[in-house]
């Protein structure tokens, strides 16, 4: 009854249709009386006014529904709670567009939204597991699926994300599978190595890892390098060097197998890289692709150079095998050539095992201890020389090359680079065997392509270091190399993109070819072009370098010296890249060569660096020591470190890399140098010779800075300090006198 | 900013070419001028960072920007 009075107004037609609908879910619906089973039309009111409209039908027609009535009735009378309960459950029952629309809505909706994230998440899920499964096992085909179905299932950001997964997944599997499948891991490097891993992801992906170990970074320079590294296998491959290096190293340096000749020398370019730890390995893989042609060639002089070290082919040569049947051999190959081109054939060997290593170099990056594998590396003397220093002078030098390269990730890296670009120049120059010469070569294309290779997406630590070292060294080997080895870094070092660098590097590294040229001895060659920093570690490196060459030619060093040098370049690189970084301005011009080449080199390798620092090179170095900084006539012109960094970090809110410095030393310098002239320019315009507020604040104005609208003081007031805004705005200070008036 | 920027003026007279002075006035001013040279910096190296997904200012964004930043506060 009550119901029925408060019953809102309703449409017959709704009415009807309700009550229609009601009667026969109603009947349906014994307990619940009042099945309010409505169409989407009626609205939760209207459900009620319907169940009522409803019970009233059901009164006047049903009487033998007594009972349902009367349930009705007493459900009816709870009220409209009781109906909207009713409705509610009806609405439940009944489609969604019914009672309660809000509630139904929501789980509808929820539902639609859960079912899209689920999706999406298994498409993930899958490509993980996908990955993780190629992975576990290892092989070049599974690793090429998994990294296929990422790729195809996870979007590019899916893809990232899933990508760290697989890097910790990736990371874990290396390590339980690293010592099981040394040889299927090559093989499924090479795979991951052919690639072409796009320029992002290694540089998300450096990021990530930046933190990773040297040898893991130079890993994945090493896939850069092959251009297809998907990112995952790089991750795997970072992760692989970094702790597999001694096991890779050896067996893809040994590679004794000469088959591929183009995948060996990706291979070894590979494995220098890895070894080497330049991040530029990337750039090398690029600037390996197109010289794969050369790399062929060389690969097949290497092979029989590396033919000496059968141990270790022996070892990489199954790896090799891996690698060249899975990844693309090719792009391995070309990878390597350079860098074989720059060791001069005698390790062919290595070269192969490096391309068999490609996926093991990064695992095994670096570890001197791993001067076997240098040995393959050899046959990459250029690129090996710098970074295996002291493990390879070990090895034979043809031996050692490779393994040093591979040892120190990131100097090799970056020497491989140089190498490659210069081995593509001189497939035939196999004569430059002599590594030293190759590393001075490589230390000319180095600069470049360190320079290029950054900016092609390498993350910051990894190919600063590597740049740093790659600078290094290719200033180093730029005299060395000479003309060959000199054109095709420089077109190694074009394709490596990164213009401003290019233009940095080429400059960098034809001033040190250009010193390093004239000076007899390979190793002579190779202290001076580094900044007097290195020169105890040239020093050093002449000592193993004539002890193990006898043919250093400024061309190209032999292999061994290569390695040996390149050790000892490493490490000096190292030790420069710290003193230079903190030493002031290099008066020297290589020094200062050197400095911009620091600017792109992250922090230098501390690590290494004090082993090297002991070292004491009896031979004089071409050129004398300079002082740090510029002599008392010279005048400093920095800002100090810390007040710089400081200030930097302030205004960028976020966190900053202490590899900025550098770069933004650099960049102040030259901004200094500009406002100091247009200050000067303003100040002599006014016929002035003081500099005076004026003048700076016109060029606020010109700068754009300063407008209509913006008056300086406002910028006085945001940036400056206290006492330097009392300087320049007058304050209204109360420091009134009262002086009384005199009263005549 | 809460430090003094040591030496601006040496730097300054340095690298200007004729003998010209600085007067501590517009020493401040130099001193503005770098910190806002440096702000519009850091800003830029930050957006550049963000742009490939990473929270760290590194050295290779630092370099991306600077060649811009640098042509912009020509006057």
């Amino acid at each position: 009854m009550n119901i029925l009075q408060t019953e809102p107004v309703m449409t017959p037609l709704a009415h009807g249709r309700a009550a229609s609908e009601g009667r026969q879910p109603s009947s349906a619906n014994s307990s619940k009386g009042c099945s309010i089973e409505l169409s989407g039309l009626d609205l939760p009111d209207l459900t009620i006014g319907a169940a009522s409209t409803q019970k009233r039908l059901f009164r006047k027609r049903h009487l033998t529904f007594d009972i349902s009535a009367f349930e009705k009735r007493l459900d009816a009378g709870a009220d409209h709670v009781d109906e909207n309960e009713e409705s509610e459950q009806s609405s439940l029952t009944l489609s969604s567009p019914t009672l309660k629309t809000p509630f139904v809505e929501v789980r509808t909706e929820k539902r639609g939204l859960q079912r899209r994230a689920l999706q999406r998440r298994r498409i993930s899920e899958t490509g993980f597991d996908a990955a993780v499964d190629g992975w576990s096992m290892e092989g070049e085909t599974g690793r090429g699926q998994t990294e296929q179905s990422l790729s195809k299932t996870t979007s590019s950001e899916g893809f990232t994300l899933g990508l760290s997964k697989l890097s910790d997944s990736d990371i874990t599997s290396e390590i339980i599978h690293r010592h099981t499948a040394l040889c299927a891991q090559p093989g499924a490097m090479t795979d991951n190595l052919s690639i072409v891993a796009t320029r992002d992801k290694p540089t998300v992906r450096v990021e990530e890892e930046d933190q990773m170990e040297e040898d893991q970074m130079e890993e994945d320079q090493m896939e850069e390098d092959q251009m297809e590294v998907d990112q995952m296998e790089v991750e795997q491959m970072e992760v692989e060097l970094g702790k597999d290096k001694s096991v890779y190293a050896f067996p893809t340096e040994g590679g004794a197998e000469p088959q591929n000749g183009s995948l060996t020398a990706s291979k070894s370019q590979t494995e220098e890289e890895k070894h080497t730890g330049d991040h530029q390995m990337k750039d090398n893989a690029t600037v390996a692709e197109e010289e794969t042609g050369v790399a062929e060639s060389l690969d097949t002089v290497r092979e029989d150079a590396a033919n000496t070290e059968e141990e270790e082919n022996n070892v990489e040569a199954p790896t090799e095998l891996e690698g060249e049947a899975d990844s693309q051999n090719e792009e391995n190959a070309a990878v390597r050539s350079p860098s074989e081109e720059e060791e001069a054939a005698a390790e062919s060997q290595t070269e192969e095992e490096q391309d068999g290593v490609d996926s093991q170099v990064e695992e095994d990056v670096v570890p001197d201890t791993q001067t076997e594998e240098q040995d393959g590396v050899d046959s990459e003397p250029e690129e090996v020389a710098e970074a295996v220093s002291q493990s390879e002078e070990e090895d034979v030098a043809p031996d050692s090359q490779e393994a040093a390269v591979d040892i120190e990730p990131e100097e090799d890296s970056a020497k491989s680079q140089s190498e490659e670009e210069e081995e593509t120049a001189d497939d035939q120059s196999e004569q430059e065997v002599p590594a030293e010469e190759v590393e001075d070569d490589l230390a000319d294309s180095q600069p470049e392509d360190k320079h290029d290779g950054k900016p092609e997406g390498e993350d910051a630590e990894q190919p600063s270091e590597q740049e740093e070292r790659d600078l290094e060294h290719t200033s180093r080997r730029a005299p060395r190399s000479e003309g060959p080895l000199v054109v095709p870094v420089t077109e190694a070092a074009g394709d490596l993109d990164d213009a401003t660098e290019e233009g940095w590097s080429d400059g960098k590294s034809k001033a040190p070819s250009s010193l390093h040229m004239e000076s007899p001895e390979t190793h002579a060659s190779y202290t001076d072009a580094d900044p007097g920093a290195d020169n105890e570690n040239s020093f050093h490196f002449l000592e193993l370098a004539n002890d193990t060459k006898d043919r250093l030619l400024n061309d190209k060093s032999p292999e061994e010296a290569a390695e040996e040098e390149e050790e000892v370049e490493e490490e000096e690189e190292e030790e420069e890249e710290e003193e230079e970084d903190s030493d002031a301005i290099p008066s020297k011009t290589p020094a200062f060569v050197r400095q911009k080449m620091n600017f792109f080199q992250p922090k230098p390798q501390n690590i290494q660096a004090s082993s090297k620092t002991g070292e004491a090179i009896p031979v004089p170095k071409p050129k004398p020591v300079r002082k740090k900084g510029k002599g008392p006539a010279k005048k400093q012109t920095e800002l100090p470190k810390r007040y710089l960094m400081d200030v930097f970090k302030h205004f960028a809110k976020t966190k900053v890399s202490p590899d900025v410095y550098p770069v933004l030393r650099d960049i102040m310098d030259k901004y200094f140098d500009r406002l100091a002239e247009d200050l000067e320019t303003y100040a002599l315009h006014a016929k002035r010779k003081t500099i005076e507020v004026e003048d700076a604040v016109l060029l606020l104005r010109r700068q754009g800075h300063v407008t209509d609208t913006v008056p300086v003081e406002v910028l006085i007031e945001k940036y400056l300090r206290m006492e330097q805004r009392k300087l320049l705005i007058p304050i209204a200070t109360s420091g009134n006198v009262v002086i009384p008036k005199k009263w005549l | 900013m809460l430090k003094k920027a040591p030496k601006l003026k040496s730097i300054i007279t340095t690298k200007a070419k004729t003998n010209i002075n600085v007067r501590p006035t517009s020493e401040a001013m130099i001193e503005l001028l770098t910190l806002m040279f440096l702000s519009n910096l850091a800003e830029e190296a930050k957006a550049k960072a963000f742009e490939e997904k990473s929270a760290t200012i590194r050295a290779h964004h630092l370099k991306a920007v600077s060649k811009k930043m640098l042509k912009k506060a020509k006057g």
